[in-house]
């Protein structure tokens, strides 16, 4: 990954929640990290990605940013299956956005998501993994690269 | 007029469900997934279908294929956060409509739908 890469990342964060809520996010200066779980939430989506790329990108949000989120969407009877696929459906939306760049051998899978800080997220690390601080109305997440 | 909407999120099935009601569209069904879209579809039998691309069992763009050979005069508006132009391009060359890329407004959703079946209600 190099900075022209992590760009179209910060600003497909920065697109996704100024289209859904019409509120915009403060996206933070991605930085290197070692350990994934240590910047994990209560929901996470991860987007398998294969092709000219390899590797994984991570969506994780706390409850509480996810149900604001909903809201925002005007869907009503929040709850737990709902919460887990709207992370998954951001990870998948920021992800997929980025063929626009990257092209159609960006390949992404369907989301796979976890709830809770898991110490069992097996996924193939690569030599550097980047997490870029997402703060929407005052709420904090994170979109981790993991990609080669 | 009679619409299906295909996703594998309910939230954005329930978003466009919203949004199109909210437009005096019927919406007749909705699939999460390409296998179920075509089951439905043979029995809805709708004029418009909004469609994602990335889904389990069955992606958007084997269904276009697959509803296209049952009805080629449906309008099929793909929903979707891939934003390569090798893929919108893929998908109308199969006989999608039009392309909405995700994430989207209630108004860009509502504008793409009604660009689409603009000569229908003439």
């Amino acid at each position: 990954m190099n900075d022209e890469n992590l760009k179209l990342f910060v600003e497909g964060s920065s697109h996704y929640f100024e289209t859904v809520s019409q509120k915009p996010a403060t996206i933070g200066a991605p930085f290197l990290i070692k350990d994934i779980n240590k910047y994990l939430y209560d929901y996470t989506g991860i987007i398998g990605i294969s092709g000219n790329h390899k590797g994984s990108v991570f969506f994780s949000a706390p409850k509480n940013m996810l149900i604001q989120l909903l809201s925002a969407l005007s869907i009503l009877d929040i709850n737990e299956s709902k919460l887990m696929d709207l992370v998954g459906e951001v990870s998948n939306t920021i992800s997929g956005n980025t063929r626009r760049e990257f092209g159609d051998q960006f390949m992404l899978s369907t989301p796979v998501v976890l709830k809770g800080k898991s110490e069992d997220v097996q996924i193939t690390r690569v030599e550097k993994i980047y997490v870029i601080p997402i703060v929407w109305r005052q709420h904090q997440a994170n979109l981790i690269i993991n990609l080669e | 007029m009679r619409v299906m909407v295909v996703d594998d999120s309910e939230i954005i099935r329930l978003k466009v469900s919203e949004v199109l009601s909210s437009e005096n569209f019927e919406i007749v069904g909705s699939a999460k997934n390409g296998l179920e879209a075509v089951e439905q579809f043979k029995l809805l039998k709708p004029v418009v279908m909004t469609l994602d691309i990335t889904m389990p069992m069955m992606d958007g763009i084997e269904t276009i294929k697959k509803i296209m050979a049952i009805d080629s005069e449906v309008r099929i508006l793909v929903v979707s956060a891939l934003a390569d132009k090798s893929t919108l391009l893929k998908a109308m060359s199969l006989g999608a409509y039009g392309f909405l890329c995700k994430p989207f407004t209630d108004n860009s959703l509502a504008e793409a739908i009604e660009e689409l079946v603009e000569d229908l209600v003439q």
